[in-house]
């Protein structure tokens, strides 16, 4: 299935140079097969942005998912769901 | 007593009499110091309702319990006194040396009192102190005052806190600078200085603080040490400074723009903290016992010439003077935040005033008459860096932006007031509170008028991992969430940065932006002092210094009526991602209502009740009130 992936935090922007992306996941797939997804289409996250090999996200960087924080990255997505990239951003 | 000097250094300016004070060992554990310490004296001594700008103010310059001890963010200090921008409760903490070298030489605080009668600077040096003439200073610039205060007493290691000419002309938003770049920036601290004739306090020591279990606090020293490179954001702050922050508000749609009628900015690239890294950064600098070295230091040739002593502009001033401004320049931000440093002015402060005569101007408000001929129009960096002189020197137009926006607003008139961003007064700084709600009700709570440092902000608290229970902070909350849980959360980060303030620590170093844990800090103060404390009591002592300063606003009027936000920032959110987000207004008065019975205010006026008062050990303070109010 394809999803598009809003980049809502700074690092995300700046290392793609795009606004949002469309990946390609398996039926089922979760928040984790996504960064996946996003390290193959943008290799320039692994590391700075995901960890390499297990696909974590570096943090404070976060998904929410139709308009919740995701509690973490074995969350399933499905098509249509509105899923975007964050960061927390602090104060100061 | 551990933990501290013991001593407070007592400065009648008027009759040029130094006098030292015993730190007594109740009010430092009720108070801590910093915050904490400055609302005990002032409550206590101030007669309610005196001009700010007058001798019958005090100035209190207090570092915490833990400023000196060799802990990542233990170096900050406070200075408080009433505001001559709010007429009500001031603060302004800085990080730093001059915290440090404070307690090294011989004192906690220092309280100013009176008004000299030529311009002086106070010479504290282990354990004396002296008022020395200042008469050739006034009028110099921070980092030259500096400088011929050090050639003076031939030392070079001492650290200096001054104020230049926006200090000198009482400018209200007026702010104190020490080592070039360290600002105690809100609340015009630095005019208060200003109108008491004193130009620079120098200190310089080598006495040791007295600790308790002095092993204990190495073994807990190292274990901070660790822990600070554990803060989810160190290497964001070393490399690009809080600045770094400037995308992510972009692309959530909360980043200050056009004085605050949009929340993005198109050329927001400029002025990023990555942006500045890689094209007019010159190197990093720590404060003491730090490694997170947070500070940017910049220089530029063209279009201006950006003096590297000076510093470089962290989140805040890149947000007021770049983007709030419409302002894509990043040399500009940087000369802009350079002659801010230079004349100690609040940087914050000055780019909102500057985007409101902005918009003064584009809607005829203000014209070419009025502004000394200067186009005042949106993005024009020559205008800018034209404004911040002539306000430090309150020339033409300066002079009534000098005033900040509420006082400038009231006087054009015409409908301006509705461009005025500001809370009690005071400018609101580079925090949009339609993205993050909370930080709307914390704006609109804060004793010191519109601020970003009063609790932290919503979007830690949509993460379990970010939780602290021990504090109360127990469940995850939406952070466009309004309810009572909302309430709950910005009470006790309200208490927990009273607390910070008071012991005093620096956010970007200690939990949960840095990685100093609260146990850890807590566990430093035990073994500093010798006290038995435990987390509850060290949050009862932000809650106090709250409270205290609460009383402090509430005997210059202040009321339920004041806890509000600019009607601006209460219409839905015109584009980003939260585009349509609002602060509606029974929303905010329903939260409004629950912070009150959190904090145990009277929910009709907002006034701490007697057995709030009592449970914090602030007991005399309801008759204070009372004699107040029936004096009115």
């Amino acid at each position: 299935m394809k999803l598009t992936v809003g980049f809502y935090c700074g690092l995300a922007r700046r290392l793609s140079k795009e606004t949002e992306a469309e990946v390609e996941v398996r039926e089922g797939a979760t928040l984790r097969d996504v960064c996946a997804a996003l390290a193959k289409k943008f290799p320039a996250f692994l590391g700075q942005l995901i960890v390499p090999g297990t696909h974590d996200l570096v943090e404070p960087h976060f998904f929410n998912v139709n308009g919740s924080r995701a509690a973490n990255l074995d969350v399933t997505v499905q098509e249509g769901d509105r899923i975007l990239l964050m960061a927390i951003t602090a104060g100061g | 007593m551990f933990g501290y000097m013991g001593k407070i250094l007592r400065v009648n300016l008027t009759e040029h009499r130094i006098t030292e004070e015993r730190l007594e060992e109740n009010i430092a554990r009720a108070f801590l110091g910093g915050r904490g310490l400055g609302a005990k004296i002032l409550f206590d001594e101030l007669a309610p309702g005196i001009d700010p700008l007058s001798p019958e103010n005090k100035l209190v310059v207090a570092a915490g319990v833990v400023t000196g001890i060799p802990f990542a963010g233990n170096c900050r200090y406070v200075i408080t006194g009433k505001s001559p921008l709010t007429n009500i409760w001031g603060e302004t903490n800085a990080s730093g040396f001059f915290g440090p070298e404070l307690r090294f030489a011989g004192f906690d605080a220092i309280v100013f009192e009176g008004k000299a009668e030529k311009p002086v600077y106070l010479w504290v040096h282990n354990g004396e102190a002296q008022l020395r003439d200042a008469s050739h200073l006034w009028g110099k610039v921070t980092g030259e005052t500096e400088e011929l205060i050090k050639r003076e007493l031939q030392d070079d290691r001492i650290r200096i806190a001054s104020i230049g000419p926006g200090g000198e002309n009482l400018v209200r938003y007026a702010c104190v600078l020490s080592d070039f770049h360290h600002a105690n920036g809100r609340t015009g601290m630095g005019a208060v200085m200003g109108a008491k004739n004193l130009k620079a306090i120098a200190v310089r020591g080598t006495l040791k603080i007295p600790l308790a279990d002095r092993d204990r606090i190495a073994e807990l020293c190292k274990q901070a040490s660790k822990e600070v490179w554990e803060g989810a954001y160190k290497d964001l702050l070393h490399k690009y400074g809080s600045d770094g922050d400037l995308d992510d508000l972009h692309a959530t749609g909360r980043l200050p723009t056009k004085n605050f009628q949009k929340c993005t900015f198109e050329q927001y690239e400029n002025i990023t903290g990555e942006t500045m890294a890689e094209t007019i950064l010159v190197r990093r600098d720590p404060c003491f016992a730090c490694p997170i070295a947070c500070n940017q230091v910049v220089a530029a040739q063209e279009p201006y010439v950006v003096d590297p002593a000076y510093g470089g502009p962290e989140y805040e001033s890149a947000a007021a003077l770049g983007s709030t401004c419409m302002n894509g320049d990043l040399v500009a931000v940087a000369k802009a935040n350079e002659l801010c440093n230079k004349y100690s002015l609040d940087t914050i402060s000055t780019g909102v005033t500057i985007a409101f005569a902005m918009e003064c101007y584009e809607k005829g408000l203000l014209t070419k008459a009025d502004t000394d001929g200067i186009e005042l129009t949106w993005g024009n960096h020559q205008a800018i860096i034209q404004l911040v002189e002539k306000i430090a020197k309150r020339e033409g137009i300066g002079d009534l932006l000098a005033e900040g926006v509420k006082r400038a607003a009231e006087k054009i008139g015409r409908g301006a007031e509705a461009f005025a961003i500001h809370i009690k007064g005071q400018e609101v700084p580079m925090h949009e509170p339609r993205g993050k709600k909370g930080v709307g009700l914390a704006y609109a709570t804060s004793n010191r008028g519109a601020c970003h440092l009063q609790a932290e902000h919503d979007d830690f608290f949509e993460d379990p991992s970010w939780l602290f229970p021990e504090i109360g902070l127990d469940k995850t909350i939406d952070r466009l969430d309004m309810g009572r849980d909302k309430a709950r959360m910005v009470k006790i980060l309200g208490d927990f940065k009273a607390l910070y303030d008071s012991l005093s620590v620096c956010m970007y170093a200690s939990w949960p932006e840095g990685g100093v844990r609260v146990q850890t800090i807590k566990d430093i103060v035990a073994a500093a002092t010798g006290w038995d404390v435990t987390l509850a009591e060290l949050m009862t002592v932000g809650e106090r210094a709250f409270n205290l300063c609460r009383a402090f606003n509430v005997r210059e009027g202040i009321s339920r009526k004041d806890d509000v936000l600019p009607a601006r920032l209460m219409e839905p959110l015109p584009e980003g991602l939260y585009q349509g987000q609002a602060i509606p207004k029974e929303q905010f008065e329903q939260m409004l209502d629950y912070y009150y019975e959190f904090r145990g205010w009277d929910k009709e006026t907002g006034i701490p009740t007697e057995e709030k008062l009592e449970e914090l050990g602030l007991g005399y303070v309801t008759a204070k009130l009372k004699t107040s109010r029936q004096s009115k």
